[in-house]
């Protein structure tokens, strides 16, 4: 466990040093300064916008860093040759890619913490505020989503290189994300293997659409019961659990040669 | 006396084309300037993807108007825990943003028209909603106004301020706005025979008929009433009115009632209306 610390820690500290963080917080106060500025006929006290917007910010920057933090943490211990010492220190390849997540996963979420302080004070200052429990119970299911993106980089990142792995998993979660909920839909006028194949997708791929509460956050509909938050955070740990552990079948055997790496 | 060559004709006579393009060209474009809307910097950057975008803002502000509920679309149950869970995040129900609230559908609606200010629907519902949901006539008038500047030739606008003119008691201008709204008609031809511009002409016809029989002029008033029957011939009330009307008699409805209950619209109405035309 404290060699799982250790390297999350080191994660943590090239979060830092290349300051993604900085840069997507900086680009988040730019958007919403902006939705702050517009004059709505001259109109004040609207808000939903504002949040609408500022939600999907936080949403798409939060995957954006997600996915590159995930995806690079393997491939750069292997390209920079730091992944001999690493290994012969002993450490296991499975500690290695549980280390490589938690410090992913716990950097992502605080800058989720960061990005959702953000808005609230860009929606205070527009006059405006979430439900406190809704606010909680949206906070915990993106973190568990984002806990499932960078199970699935770190899975990728096994087996491809870098680039391969980035673009693989930007597909992938996109897709996921605006395809799963349709899929019921599209259901209706599908037969044959077209219906077999979406059907398939459905079962195999996440679903991200039921970590998302924005719309209840927006149009205030209030909290949901905390049974559905606990059945949906024990989905994204299962999730969780078989993407690492695919990571693990795909880099256990993996052979290094300092050769092809350096 | 020396001889043109044929090419030196060619020649002089292409230049002289090219002179006379330049000046049409020269005389054209100012004066489309003035009748088109300036599209701005949404057109440089999304050049026609605008109206896709500015429907985009359109179909969301439909979504805050239902609270954030969307249209509901055939789908297959999966009985997946899935479709259990999302089902209960975003539940299915009937309901309308009323009152201050609904100035929340108003941003879309901005954003809308800012993409694209050739989408005149978005600028009718913005006008409607300011009117009926925040009760400001004087902001969904400076709606309108943008909408005609942006749109000059568009029936619509004059239309809906008709009327808003009529809901606000304004009759001279309400006649005046929908004079221009059937004069626009006349130089716009109808899409299909059925279509929504033949409804609206009916529609024109028949406030003007109110407005003139209001002001005493029986004659234009029954001019009106028959131009909309020649339309719909089938509007009983229209013709029972006409029948009075040139008989001299009072008919049993004043028409600043009938006038009244023609134009009040609410947002429900307006949404059930929306439910029957998808129907």
């Amino acid at each position: 466990m404290k060699r799982i610390l250790t390297l999350a820690t080191i994660v943590w500290l090239e979060m830092v040093r290349r300051k993604e963080l900085y840069v997507l917080l900086i680009l988040l106060a730019a958007l919403l300064a902006g939705l702050l500025s517009v004059d709505v006929f001259g109109l004040s006290g609207i808000t939903g916008y504002a949040k609408d917007v500022g939600l999907l910010g936080v949403w798409l920057l939060s995957w954006i860093l997600a996915v590159n933090i995930s995806v690079r943490q393997l491939p750069q211990e292997a390209q920079r040759g730091t992944l001999f010492p690493l290994l012969a220190m002993p450490v296991s390849r499975l500690t290695l890619i549980l280390g490589k997540w938690l410090g992913a996963w716990s950097g992502v979420g605080f800058a989720l913490i960061c990005f959702y302080l953000t808005l609230l004070v860009g929606v205070w200052l527009k006059g405006g505020g979430f439900d406190a429990n809704t606010l909680v119970q949206a906070i915990l299911l993106h973190g568990g989503a984002l806990a499932v993106v960078c199970a699935l980089g770190i899975a990728l990142s096994t087996r491809l290189n870098r680039d391969a792995a980035l673009v693989t998993a930007y597909i992938t979660t996109g897709s996921a994300f605006l395809l799963m909920p349709r899929i019921p839909a599209m259901l209706a006028g599908t037969r044959g293997l077209e219906s077999v194949s979406l059907f398939g997708a459905y079962y195999l791929l996440p679903h991200f659409e039921v970590f998302d509460l924005r719309r209840r956050l927006i149009h205030d509909w209030g909290r949901v019961g905390w049974l559905l938050i606990g059945e949906i955070l024990l989905y994204a740990f299962l999730m969780t659990v078989v993407f690492l552990t695919l990571a693990w079948l795909g880099y256990r055997k993996r052979r290094f040669s300092r050769g092809d790496v350096l | 006396m020396t001889s043109l060559s044929p090419a030196s004709v060619a020649g002089a006579t292409l230049l002289l084309a090219w002179g006379l393009a330049f000046t049409v060209v020269c005389h054209l474009i100012p004066a489309s300037q003035g009748t088109t809307a300036d599209p701005g910097i949404t057109a440089l950057m999304f050049g026609e993807g605008r109206q896709a975008l500015s429907l985009n803002f359109f179909n969301e502000a439909d979504l805050y108007f239902h609270k954030g509920v969307a249209h509901l679309q055939p789908r297959i149950s999966t009985h997946s825990f899935f479709q259990r869970w999302q089902d209960t995040l975003t539940p299915e129900r009937h309901a309308h943003a009323e009152g201050v609230s609904s100035a929340e559908i108003l941003p879309w609606l901005k954003l809308a028209t800012q993409t694209d200010p050739r989408n005149v629907d978005a600028f009718l519902v913005a006008a409607f909603w300011a009117e009926t949901g925040l009760r400001r006539d004087d902001l969904a008038r400076e709606i309108l106004n943008e909408a005609q500047r942006s749109n000059p030739g568009d029936y619509r606008i004059p239309l809906e301020k008709g009327r808003l003119f009529i809901r606000t008691g304004r009759f001279t201008m309400a006649r005046d706005s929908l004079s221009s709204a059937l004069q626009f008609q006349s130089r716009q031809p109808a899409t299909t025979p059925d279509s929504q511009f033949t409804l609206d002409q009916a529609e024109i016809l028949s406030f003007l008929g109110f407005l003139y029989e209001m002001k005493g002029m029986r004659t234009d008033a029954i001019r009106c009433f028959n131009n909309a029957l020649a339309i719909f011939p089938k509007r009983t009330y229209i013709k029972e009115r006409v029948v009075l009307l040139e008989e001299g008699r009072e008919p049993p409805d004043t028409a600043r009632s009938l006038l009244e209950k023609l134009t009040r619209q609410t947002a429900h109405d307006a949404c059930h209306d929306e439910h029957d035309h998808d129907e």
